[in-house]
């Protein structure tokens, strides 16, 4: 008969009172997804976030004796979401210390460059957008909002190939553009 | 950067599969910011719960593809539900939405679980590679680590065995960590940490001028780590730990310090780097030792 795997609560427990195996088999479960989370949810970069996930695992460990059996995912990214706001709290108060520069975090800089990219990218749409012939951007607007090709020959009372020939004109001129295809 | 919502598929079929890709992928924000623009939306917002209704559980057991299409609407014209399913999707998603990670993130979860199996001794040790800036060992590295474990077994197992004299190229090998068998087995977690950042503030006492000299210093140095994670530290576990996982990376650095002098770096340039690596190993233990909560 097959034994089936052990909940991440069975290990977490067991890790707890020292099994390393089992410490070892959750880091195998979680670590990408640590490291997925620093990044995708905190914003850190993934060098970062990959230095970051190693003192969360070794917060973890050092904190799995006093773990009161629950989610232990739950628990495992609230570990890893407070580090990160820790760090990020480091960095704000400028008081980096020796030990924060051996992993360096997603520097307030990064996020508002990045911020500051994406405003960018959004005016270069709207610009695009405006630049459009009405038709063309009702037909754009409605396919991203989630509209059929039928329900948008019906709404413009055109035929449906004639909707398909639109957007796909419409996704062209964007393209160009915004600079990603050449005319 | 490549605008997302001109990536959208035609085909309503492939919505779901796309829409998965771009909730964990490294755009969202900008596909968010992109379709507020073109789809301006409401200022009545609906309820993620509701948009997902039923089909919660399946959402987060296997993607978007069992919503019906009037949810992905929801989702596409009300785009700030689009972080809050992020974030849902990141804590309580299910193993489909873990083979959807970018390659550079799983690659980096897997350097994290491989260093901290070996810093917990959940495996034996491992040496993985293929960081962009490797804080482990390369191939040339793990010559040299070796040979600096080599180094360090031969003076560790020479103070166990032969008490008195030394041979001459043991005694080269003894300073710094590779010392740290000598340490007082009772002196609490601050002696020891304190003595560890002497033990690394013994890098200083020479200065090789040549590049043979200085690499044959590294790797006495980087022997000094593999002494660390080879003999027991007189310190509590947990600190045991931390000094044995902070070892691994310092042990990297020292390593890309011989990759620089093999790559033919000047002396004076790697000597300071190792300069600046040595303080920063000392700096940090003193820091650790001070946070060491008082009986």
């Amino acid at each position: 008969m097959a034994s089936s795997a052990p909940t991440d609560e069975e290990l977490a427990s067991r890790a707890g009172q020292g099994d390393r195996a089992a410490c070892g088999e959750l880091v195998g479960r979680y670590a990408v997804r640590v490291v997925r989370f620093l990044v995708r949810s905190c914003g850190m970069t993934a060098d970062a976030a990959e230095d970051l996930a190693q003192d969360v695992w070794l917060k973890v460990w050092q904190n799995l004796p006093q773990w009161k059996p629950g989610h232990f995912r739950g628990w495992l990214l609230t570990v890893a979401r407070n580090a990160a706001e820790d760090s990020r709290k480091k960095q704000i108060r400028g008081k980096t210390q020796p030990l924060d520069a051996a992993h360096p975090q997603a520097t307030e800089s990064s996020k508002v460059g990045r911020s500051a990219e994406v405003q960018e990218e959004v005016g270069r749409i709207r610009m695009c957008l405006d630049r459009l012939a009405t038709e063309f951007r009702a037909v754009f607007e409605g396919f991203v909002s989630g509209k059929t090709y039928e329900e948008l020959a019906t709404e413009g009372k055109v035929p449906v190939n004639t909707v398909k020939s639109r957007l796909s004109r419409t996704r062209r001129e964007l393209r160009i553009c915004m600079g990603v295809e050449d005319r | 950067m490549t605008s997302p919502v001109l990536t959208i598929p035609d085909d309503i079929a492939a919505l779901p599969g796309w829409l998965d890709h771009q909730l964990l992928g490294p755009d969202l924000d900008l596909l968010a910011a992109e379709l507020a623009v073109v789809n301006r939306p409401t200022s009545t917002v609906p309820v993620l719960a509701d948009v997902l209704g039923d089909n919660a559980a399946e959402v987060l057991a296997g993607g978007l593809g069992s919503l019906p299409r009037s949810a992905l609407v929801l989702l596409l014209r009300h785009p700030t539900l689009l972080a809050e399913l992020r974030e849902l999707v990141l804590t309580e998603g299910g193993p489909y939405w873990d083979t959807l990670v970018d390659d550079d993130l799983t690659a980096a979860g897997h350097r994290v679980a491989a260093r901290i199996r070996q810093a917990i001794g959940a495996d034996p040790p491992a040496i993985p590679s293929g960081h962009g800036l490797p804080r482990w060992c390369g191939y040339a590295a793990t010559i040299f680590a070796t040979a600096a474990a080599v180094l360090v077994v031969v003076y560790l197992a020479g103070g166990l065995r032969q008490p008195g004299p030394q041979p001459a190229e043991v005694a080269t090998a003894a300073w710094g960590f590779t010392k740290v068998q000598d340490l007082p087995r009772d002196a609490g977690d601050t002696a020891t940490l304190t003595a560890l950042a002497d033990l690394a503030s013994e890098w200083q006492k020479k200065r090789p001028e040549t590049a043979l000299d200085l690499a044959r210093r590294l790797i006495e140095f980087r022997g000094g780590c593999a002494a660390i994670q080879i003999v027991p530290l007189p310190l509590s576990e947990s600190q045991a730990r931390w000094v044995r996982l902070r070892c691994g990376d310092w042990a990297a650095e020292i390593d890309s310090h011989i990759r620089a002098l093999e790559d033919g770096r000047e002396v004076a340039v790697v000597r300071a780097a190792a300069d600046r690596t040595a303080e920063r190993i000392e700096t940090e233990l003193r820091a650790r030792a001070n946070l060491v909560p008082r009986a």
